[in-house]
């Protein structure tokens, strides 16, 4: 399983590139990705420094199991508040209309990223805080 | 196109996938999960139109995918370029049993 340094790693290449992807207003659904990857990342960072992981279903991906796994036990710890999960099944459910639904255009990603915004900052400071102590 | 991996591998993915769904959706089918895509790949796309060597490197691709973009691996530049290679060939090959299709479907 990764690292929390792993995770974070990859969290942040994946948020630069969807900043440079939005900025650039290039493949909006290449960016929804990278955004949900780049969440994933620092969530699991996250639930690394309490040695926990996800798994993901046989032939598939861990999304549903991260959500749970965030709800139980950041939010249950008081790591972080009950709405950052909440926004963080919204960006997983919003991502879904790609598969299901068409594809993403312009005003889908302004919106995606004006509620992904948020939510990155509020891990980042989580991941800073919680390593800091516990590193500490 | 140094740190740019994730996209490579996501886009060349999806690009098969995409295609892949494109071939279910002539015959009214749709996949809902990655799943339910490998059952329909196994069951019916693959005896009927893709083959078995296809079907084995779509795995390759899903599990260097999930290892690389969510797991604990950094891929070399090596293996990112033989990944990509391979989606084009297998979307080159799906694309074409699409057309096909559609001409046979009278679209």
């Amino acid at each position: 399983m990764p690292t929390v340094d792993v995770h974070v790693v990859k969290a942040e290449q994946c948020w630069a590139l969807a900043q440079q992807y939005h900025a650039g207003k290039r493949e909006e659904f290449l960016c929804v990705n990278l955004i949900v990857y780049a969440v994933g990342h620092w969530i699991e960072a996250a639930l690394a420094l309490q040695h926990k992981h996800p798994s993901a279903p046989a032939r598939g991906v861990p999304h549903a199991d991260r959500e749970v796994l965030m709800r139980k036990f950041l939010v249950g710890a008081k790591w972080i508040e009950p709405e950052a999960a909440d926004t963080y099944a919204e960006l997983v459910a919003m991502r879904h209309t790609f598969a299901d639904d068409g594809v993403q255009d312009r005003a889908f990603i302004e919106q995606y990223v004006r509620i992904a915004e948020p939510l990155v900052e509020r891990l980042k400071r989580l991941i800073d805080d919680r390593s800091h102590r516990i590193r500490s | 196109m140094d740190g740019h991996w994730p996209v490579t591998i996501d886009a060349g993915f999806y690009a098969v996938f995409h295609m892949i769904e494109a071939l279910n959706a002539l015959e009214c089918r749709d996949a809902y999960t990655f799943a339910d895509a490998l059952d329909i790949l196994e069951r019916i796309l693959a005896p009927r139109y893709l083959g078995q060597e296809f079907l084995g490197n779509y795995e390759y691709l899903f599990y260097f995918r999930r290892g690389a973009l969510y797991g604990a691996h950094f891929p070399s530049p090596v293996a990112v370029a033989r990944y990509a290679e391979l989606c084009e060939r297998m979307y080159a090959h799906v694309s074409a049993i699409v057309v096909e299709g559609e001409a046979a479907a009278g679209r």
